[in-house]
């Protein structure tokens, strides 16, 4: 499904470039568990980026599904990111002053389906994530853990193929990160959606089907979980 | 992104910033509502002005013989009857109304209110299709078998009157209606001044009607009435054509200009032209600089709502937005601004404009009865103003909506 050829990223921050990536190749199955692994600034959030279409290679390609990201228009990208991909943040990046609800109807107003056919899904996810008693609370007043379950659900709601999460329970104290990635890896083999999800700790990584390090930009260790286990720095 | 869904998020983002977004609204909305006030004024003024100096019939047009000056004096000739009758073969002209005025002093005596009332006053003699078409219902312009004779007042008189009555009295003011049917003396021959000529005869007159075709020194009589109490051959010292179409005016003015005759009317109302074009020119100049202020008003705000609300634009664009749905997003919350603004400007500028018009025209002695339109909206131009400040919105909001589509949702997810 995802496949990388020669996979390069170079941005600018302020005077300088960074060479986020360099010379990535890889093939990710349909329905694969990846666990992203690496230091700080290894460029772990910058592959996730460029798999969820929010920037575009400066070299080599990258194809998922079928579309080809490095040559997609605008629109294209945007409906890709709308319909094929759901995002969860490290820092959950909801709109404080909307409900829970309405957090997670947000995707439905950039894409073409019913707003109330979406409405009845996402009272299902947030039933789902356990959520659905906070439904109509601002989001500015729920927990942590309260709100990245929100986010989880809004990723969700367009039914995505491709679940990209970074960092998803950086922020989040040990019980309610244990939590949340339970949620994570159910919704994984119960939807069958592919799930790439950078790590900080072991959690994930008990449950990954493949174990990806990245260092200074470059690919170093690529590993079935299963066959060898890599360990989280 | 589908229109409806552009809306919605486009609201809930200007609701979220209400006194912010009420203050770019008023600042859009005072610009209107000042250029419909001023504008509606300066129409109001123009039509004023027409009316009053012009008259209000608009295929009318007034000639005199050409005429020069010597100090305060103005001299010219009258015309005749073969003038008359030139300008009767003019094409064009469906009806020629000649006007003569009496040489002789006249009195007008009257009572009003239990009051006695006499002034000097000039008569004039008229064919009554001058006046026919401002008559009081029910009479007409010919003498009445006891002798009465019919009389037609000038508006002017009637203004100047009826202002002269509500502020120094505490009379009824006067309307038109009031005065159609009432009698008064005139005594010809017989002045204040003391030069009294031949013998004094006494007539009496019934008012039948207000006119603003006829001169302004008294009433107007029937022609032929006047011819009865001239000694000499009546000479006429104007004549009003009544033309096909109003559009005619110019061409038949340079015939007239070659038969040594002129319209003042026409000199009047290019005058009245000019100088209402550089008023609105002046209006609008000053209008556009106050909406170009608002604009930049909301520029900056729109900018400064753009830094402030990258995180969220960076999501958006995570969750699917596309470079175009976030132009369309700023520039709908402009337009929204731009609509609202200069919506509630043109209503509080018509409630504001009416207000002034009425208070104005009630302080320049329009008294109760001689409404003074003075503030004469232009829909259509009322409707140029809400189109231009949605406008001017748009484009205040064009950059930072263009700034908003560029931002890289990776780069501001990143900080």
């Amino acid at each position: 499904m995802i496949q990388a050829r020669d996979l390069s990223l170079e941005y600018a921050s302020g005077p300088d470039r960074i060479q986020a990536l360099t010379g990535i190749h890889l093939d990710i199955p349909r329905g694969t568990c990846v666990v992203l692994l690496g230091p700080s600034g290894s460029g772990k959030t910058s592959l996730l980026n460029l798999l969820g279409g929010l920037e575009r290679p400066s070299r080599g390609t990258l194809r998922v599904g079928g579309l080809d990201l490095g040559q997609a228009g605008d629109s294209d990208l945007a409906r890709y990111r709308n319909r094929r991909v759901g995002f969860v943040f490290q820092s959950f990046h909801l709109d404080g002053r909307r409900t829970a609800l309405e957090n997670v109807l947000l995707p439905l107003y950039f894409g073409e389906g019913s707003l109330t056919r979406g409405r009845a899904r996402a009272m299902q996810i947030l039933v789902r994530v356990g959520m659905e008693e906070f439904r109509d609370r601002p989001v500015q007043s729920l927990s942590g853990g309260q709100r990245q379950r929100v986010a989880v659900a809004r990723a969700l709601i367009c039914e995505p193929e491709l679940l990209l999460a970074d960092e998803p329970v950086g922020h989040l104290d040990d019980r309610t990160a244990e939590s949340v990635t339970e949620l994570l890896v159910e919704l994984h083999r119960e939807q069958g959606l592919t799930l790439v999800a950078t790590a900080h700790d072991e959690r994930l990584l008990q449950h990954a089907d493949r174990v990806l390090k990245l260092d200074a930009g470059h690919l170093v260790v690529d590993r079935n979980a299963e066959v060898a286990p890599v360990h989280a720095p | 992104m589908r229109p409806e869904r552009l809306l919605r998020l486009a609201l809930g983002q200007t609701g979220s910033s209400p006194w912010r977004n009420l203050n770019l609204a008023a600042g859009v909305a005072i610009s209107i509502a000042t250029l419909v006030v001023l504008f509606g004024l300066a129409r109001g003024l123009e039509g004023t002005l027409r009316e009053r100096l012009l008259g209000t019939l608009p295929d009318r047009m007034r000639v005199q013989p050409a005429s020069f000056h010597v100090g305060p004096m103005r001299l010219a000739e009258s015309l005749d009857e073969q003038a008359i009758a030139r300008l009767q073969a003019l094409p064009g002209v469906r009806a020629v109304h000649r006007q003569a005025r009496l040489t002789r002093p006249v009195q007008l005596r009257a009572t009003y209110g239990g009051q006695s009332f006499w002034s000097d006053v000039v008569l004039e003699g008229v064919d009554p299709g001058l006046v026919e078409p401002q008559l009081a219902r029910g009479h007409s312009f010919e003498r009445s078998p006891d002798g009465t004779v019919p009389a037609v007042l000038p508006r002017v008189m009637m203004d100047v009157l009826a202002a002269g009555v509500s502020i120094h009295t505490s009379l009824p003011a006067i309307a038109p209606e009031m005065l159609t049917g009432r009698h008064f003396t005139l005594l010809v021959g017989q002045s204040s001044f003391g030069a009294e000529v031949g013998p004094i005869r006494q007539q009496r007159c019934v008012i039948v009607g207000i006119s603003d075709q006829i001169g302004l020194g008294g009433p107007s009589v029937p022609l032929e009435f006047l011819q009865e109490l001239s000694p000499t051959p009546l000479r006429y010292h104007a004549a009003t054509l009544s033309l096909d179409s109003a559009a005619r005016a110019p061409e038949i003015e340079e015939r007239l200009r070659a038969m040594g005759l002129e319209a003042p009317g026409m000199n009047l109302a290019r005058q009245i032209d000019s100088g209402i074009t550089w008023v609105r020119t002046a209006l609008a100049l000053f209008g556009a600089a106050l909406l170009a202020m608002s604009a930049m008003s909301l520029y900056a705000s729109l900018s400064l709502q753009v830094r402030e609300e990258e995180p969220t634009l960076g999501l958006y664009r995570a969750l699917g937005a596309s470079r175009r749905d976030l132009l369309a997003l700023y520039l709908v919350r402009a337009g929204l601004l731009g609509a609202a603004g200069s919506l509630v400007g043109l209503g509080s500028g018509l409630l504001a404009g009416a207000w002034l018009g009425r208070g104005i025209a009630s302080l320049t002695g329009g008294a109760p009865g001689i409404p003074l339109a003075l503030f004469q909206p232009d829909p259509r131009a009322c409707l140029g103003f809400v189109v231009f400040g949605i406008g001017t919105c748009l484009a205040a909001g064009l950059l930072p909506a263009r700034r908003a589509a560029r931002l890289s949702p990776a780069e501001v997810l990143r900080r």
